[in-house]
């Protein structure tokens, strides 16, 4: 646990530093913000598209809650106890889960969409500045 | 009176003419001339890289926040049935990644597929297959 913090903090301190020096590194950190910002100006909210999503929700959160009761009263019972209930919260974690691994999924294929648009794009990833300073 | 007020005025413009010619002043002539010591030319982000960065940190950040999700979760679980095993944030991590990886293959596979099966984009040459050369390039 130590080591991991050494290493965490250790990096973070290189990002920091790297940062005064680069534009990168101080976006990498904090370039979800302004990110955020412009995309979710230009989002709009389809009700239709709203209702399907929690209808979806619901259906599938009971669904998993029958199939788990079933499952759970199937089995037999072994080192959990004679307990032989489905609890809710447990049908909610599931879906949260699945929720979660697919937004995790669409968020590696932003990732790889992202590096590869950087890697190969024809368009300029960087442009010289030139600050001329008069001298009197 | 008439006489005196012109008199006046004559010498308030006197006054004015000798005032402004006696006034000090730098005159500016000639071309500037910026020296090489003088200019600092470096490499910055243009918009659309920037962009990229901002959208990569986006990505990046909503990894993050997926492991934490699932480790919390997890963890949750793992009280009640014994028999999952405690999760740590780098394996969260891995897992996430991983779950990652095969949506990236997935997606590739299914847009193999579609450019499998799209008519006149493959040409059999032999018992090979190749893309004819007329055909444009997919923009990114």
């Amino acid at each position: 646990m130590k080591t991991q913090t050494a290493i965490i903090s250790g990096l973070a301190v290189l990002i920091l530093f790297a940062a005064v020096v680069r534009e990168e590194p101080w976006l990498f950190l904090v370039g979800w913000m302004p990110f955020l910002w412009h995309n979710l100006q230009n989002v709009t909210v389809n009700p239709v598209g709203v209702a399907t999503g929690v209808a979806a929700f619901v259906l599938l959160l009971g669904m998993t809650h029958y199939i788990g009761r079933w499952w759970r009263l199937a089995m037999p019972s072994g080192s959990d106890g004679p307990q032989r209930q489905w609890r809710f919260r447990w049908s909610l974690s599931v879906v949260i889960v699945v929720v979660v691994m697919f937004a995790a999924g669409f968020s590696a294929i932003g990732l790889a969409r992202q590096l590869g648009w950087l890697l190969s794009s024809t368009e300029a990833t960087y442009v010289e500045r030139v600050d001329v300073k008069l001298e009197d | 009176m008439l006489k005196h007020n012109l008199r006046v005025i004559r010498l308030q413009r006197w006054v004015l003419c000798c005032v402004l010619t006696l006034w000090p002043a730098i005159a500016w002539a000639g071309m500037g001339y910026v020296g090489d010591t003088e200019v600092n030319r470096r490499l910055v982000l243009s918009d659309s890289g920037r962009l990229r960065y901002e959208a990569i940190s986006f990505f990046v950040v909503m990894l993050l926040l997926a492991a934490l999700v699932i480790r919390w979760l997890w963890n949750r679980l793992a009280i009640d049935f014994t028999k999952l095993p405690r999760m740590t944030f780098g394996k969260a991590i891995g897992v996430v990644v991983l779950w990652g990886l095969l949506f990236l293959v997935v997606l590739t596979m299914i847009a193999c597929t579609r450019e499998m099966m799209t008519p006149g984009v493959w040409e059999r040459q032999g018992l090979l297959y190749k893309i004819p050369s007329d055909v444009p390039k997919a923009k990114p």
